[in-house]
């Protein structure tokens, strides 16, 4: 219980991945300007990062490391990643097109989600320090908890960015600084504020 | 000659990838902390860039419309690969400090943006120039901010210590973002000011045109 | 759509050019892995060369009983160990026996991957131990600790603080049987838990070298005997007096905010206790002088007491009470205290049994 408690703590606040991972920043900053639509994404990077690594996660340790082509896995995630995102878009489609309508068109731009690629790569590297020493069985449950819990920080951080970001619409901004730069000074801020997260120690 | 004198620029300045697009974010803000780490990820970058456009470039012919993009995250994912054992094998430091950023290459919206905008529009030759180019302002943007980010934040330049002086704040993603987002407000800046002095002198020049063949 | 229709359709073209472009690509990248790939006993050579700053090392390990170079194209190098080794609040992982040339002469390590328990919030830290030893021509003994590395850590947020001199505090206090502790000196104030842990593995790699690689045997005082979790076994001692008395020298290991007792423990004949000093108080915070005060008179009412008044203060099965006269707001100190005249005293027959038997 208590390992589960630190990897969700871990996954969510202190190494949160736009915080203090930088993964996934191009969503980000591309898609925070409403809070609708940042949910939508969070959202959807959320279950394609936990589907992703619960595909992945067995693929490379009972496939791939038996069969020594560990080297191609960048190949092998990235095909799996992107036919993912593909069929689920179209299941979505099928099942609630209301759904669809909500987030399907975040779906295509995740493929090239650093946070998706970048946790399916972090999950199958040596996580002892978050885990502790587990079962092959337990590694893989934590593993695509972690991924899950690490797609809710990621929509945390999301809304509590657009969030300001619609704020900061009400105010008018020098020229240079419009656009991107003060979105990325507004992030500096958000990531100061997760510095105190790192302080959790379960 | 002009045109690669125009790929060059843009890549560079005008249509730099990092200021001017704010592509390729992650590695950036992930990796300024360090000079080092900065550099030498836009170095490999410069290499699987211009790689992979140039291989794209010649396989544009051959590559169906339809899987186009399938097959381009083949090539580039190969090339990251590579680029992958090469630097564990010879530059083994480089490859510790990179960590996770450098498998994430593959998704770096530069590389298949050059790909998708660039490459499978124009012959090996020019591909490669964008490449080279795009590479390079995006080298030069990350070592600029690494520079920054590490003097300030850690006292330090590529690893030696220069002074005991520093903001500890500046070496974390929270500082790399504040560093970066300033830098893009400067550099935009700049080239505003930079092309309004232009535009000036432009008209102050047709100006005088004008009157000299009122005068004739 | 016939057979003959769709080897034309685009589809079909589709699926052949991905697919042979995902072949070369695959073939590529295999025979390319083949020349580039980098093996275990290389991965070795590269962290320890990095411990010894470059110096060109030969790494040694035992196979079969034999002791063997490591070669860098060892897919699996091997231990000077088989099994990590547990040792007191440390475990050690790795032994290497490393060589290298310095001044002509060949200096002779044995590098150690040890973690030590102990440390910030029940984490540990894992150190790089590089001893140097003697081979004599009967004989190979250690003479030294040459370098320490720290390798990686869990939890201990206030690692930062340690610096190298810390770490080569640690060879320079070297002598003979040293065992290093935080009392001793060795900590960096402000991050004490973390140099506990620190201290655990560098003793931990000593002990696994000079007993589990160099074959020397350290005499267990208390082998055989029971509970002892909280007693620093390497460190204590009891002496069977004429009166068929126990005097006991007893270090504790600590526990949670206090730090390592000294205690001297007199056992009597009908297993009372009949003296009880502190050596040495390891009630440790920083107002150290308040958490002594507060502690229980454990001087005088533990004087005279039996082993069921013991159990009865420590809740089942000897753990930390929650509740009781130990409460005191020092009761980590009053229950080290407690745990050692408990052991002093269950164990009296032991003394006794080793002493007619030797």
């Amino acid at each position: 219980m208590a390992t589960i408690i630190a990897v969700i703590l871990a996954a969510v606040l202190t190494e949160n991945f736009i915080t203090v991972k930088t993964y996934g920043i191009c969503p980000f900053l591309g898609v925070s300007k409403k809070t609708s639509s940042a949910v939508g994404m969070g959202v959807a990077v959320t279950l394609v990062m936990a589907i992703a690594t619960a595909v992945t996660y067995p693929i490379y340790k009972f496939v791939m490391v038996p069969l020594k082509i560990e080297f191609l896995e960048i190949i092998f995630f990235i095909f799996i990643i992107a036919s993912l995102v593909q069929m689920l878009e179209k299941i979505i489609q099928k099942l609630s097109p209301s759904l669809y309508g909500a987030m399907g068109i975040y779906l295509p731009l995740i493929t090239t989600n650093c946070a998706v690629l970048g946790v399916t790569e972090l999950v199958i590297g040596n996580m002892d320090a978050v885990y502790g020493s587990v079962s092959a069985a337990a590694a893989y449950g934590l593993s695509v908890l972690y991924a899950f819990a690490a797609g809710i920080g990621f929509t945390l951080v999301m809304i509590i960015m657009s969030g300001m970001r619609e704020k900061l619409n009400c105010y008018k901004t020098p020229k240079a600084l419009a656009g991107f730069p003060i979105a990325m000074v507004t992030a500096s801020f958000i990531c100061m504020a997760f510095m105190v997260f790192k302080s959790i120690a379960v | 000659m002009n045109k690669y004198k125009k790929i060059t620029l843009d890549g560079l300045i005008f249509q730099n990838p990092t200021f001017m697009l704010v592509l390729g974010t992650c590695p950036t803000l992930g990796l300024i902390s360090s000079a080092f780490s900065a550099m030498g990820m836009g170095l490999t970058v410069i290499v699987i860039l211009t790689l992979s456009n140039v291989l794209i470039s010649l396989l544009r012919k051959l590559i169906p419309n339809e899987v186009r993009i399938p097959c381009y995250i083949v090539i580039i994912a190969t090339l990251v690969t590579f680029a992958r054992m090469l630097l564990e094998k010879f530059v083994p430091d480089l490859y510790d400090s990179l960590g996770g950023f450098l498998a994430l290459i593959v998704v770096n919206c530069i590389i298949l943006g050059r790909a998708e905008a660039f490459a499978n529009k124009h012959n090996p030759l020019e591909a490669a120039v964008d490449g080279i180019a795009n590479g390079l302002g995006f080298t030069c943007a990350l070592t600029v901010m690494g520079v920054v980010c590490e003097f300030l934040g850690k006292g330090s330049l590529f690893g030696y210590h220069i002074m005991d002086f520093k903001i500890g704040m500046l070496a974390t993603p929270a500082g790399a973002f504040i560093v970066y987002g300033l830098s893009i407000a400067l550099f935009v800046y700049v080239i505003d000011v930079f092309q309004r002095a232009r535009r000036v002198k432009a008209n102050k020049l047709a100006r005088e045109n004008l009157m000299t063949q009122g005068v004739e | 759509m016939t057979v003959k229709q769709f080897f034309k359709s685009t589809a079909f073209k589709c699926i052949m050019a991905l697919l042979a472009i995902l072949l070369v690509c695959g073939v590529f990248l295999t025979a390319m892995y083949g020349f580039l790939k980098v093996t275990e006993g290389e991965k070795l050579y590269r962290a320890v060369g990095k411990i010894y700053s470059g110096e060109s090392v030969k790494i040694y390990g035992i196979r079969d009983g034999q002791e063997v170079e490591i070669s860098k194209n060892d897919e699996k190098p091997v231990s000077m160990i088989a099994a990590p080794v547990k040792v007191a609040n440390a475990e050690v992982s790795d032994v290497y026996k490393v060589t290298y040339d310095k001044d002509g002469a060949t200096v002779l390590n044995y590098l150690a991957k040890s973690t030590g328990n102990g440390g910030f919030s029940n984490g540990t830290v894992t150190l790089w131990v590089a001893v140097t030893a003697d081979a004599g021509e009967t004989d190979t003994v250690i003479t030294g600790i040459n370098k320490i590395i720290i390798d990686s850590n869990v939890n201990q947020s206030f690692i930062g603080n340690i610096g190298s001199g810390f770490l080569d505090s640690f060879a320079e206090g070297y002598t003979d049987g040293i065992y290093y502790t935080t009392e001793a000196g060795y900590k960096v104030t402000g991050t004490s838990m973390s140099s506990n842990a620190i201290c655990n593995a560098v003793n931990g790699a000593i002990t696994c070298v000079d007993v589990n690689v160099l074959g020397h045997s350290r005499v267990n005082p208390f082998e055989n005997f029971t509970h002892t979790d909280l007693i620093n076994c390497d460190l204590s001692s009891y002496v069977v007096n004429d009166d068929n008395s126990v005097t006991y020298t007893i270090v504790t290991n600590g526990y949670v905010m206090a730090g390592a007792f000294t205690l001297e423990i007199v056992v009597a004949e009908d297993k009372t206790v009949r003296t009880f000093t502190i050596i040495k108080n390891g009630s440790t915070s920083s107002a150290t002088e308040d958490y002594k005060l507060k502690m229980f008179a454990v001087e005088t009412e533990f004087v005279g007491k039996n082993l069921e008044y013991f159990t009865a203060l420590m809740a089942d099965g000897w753990k930390h009470p929650s509740s009781g006269e130990l409460k005191t707001g020092a009761t980590n100190s009053n229950y080290n205290c407690a745990y050692a005249a408990a052991f002093a005293l269950e164990n009296y027959d032991n003394c006794i049994a080793a002493k007619e038997g030797a």
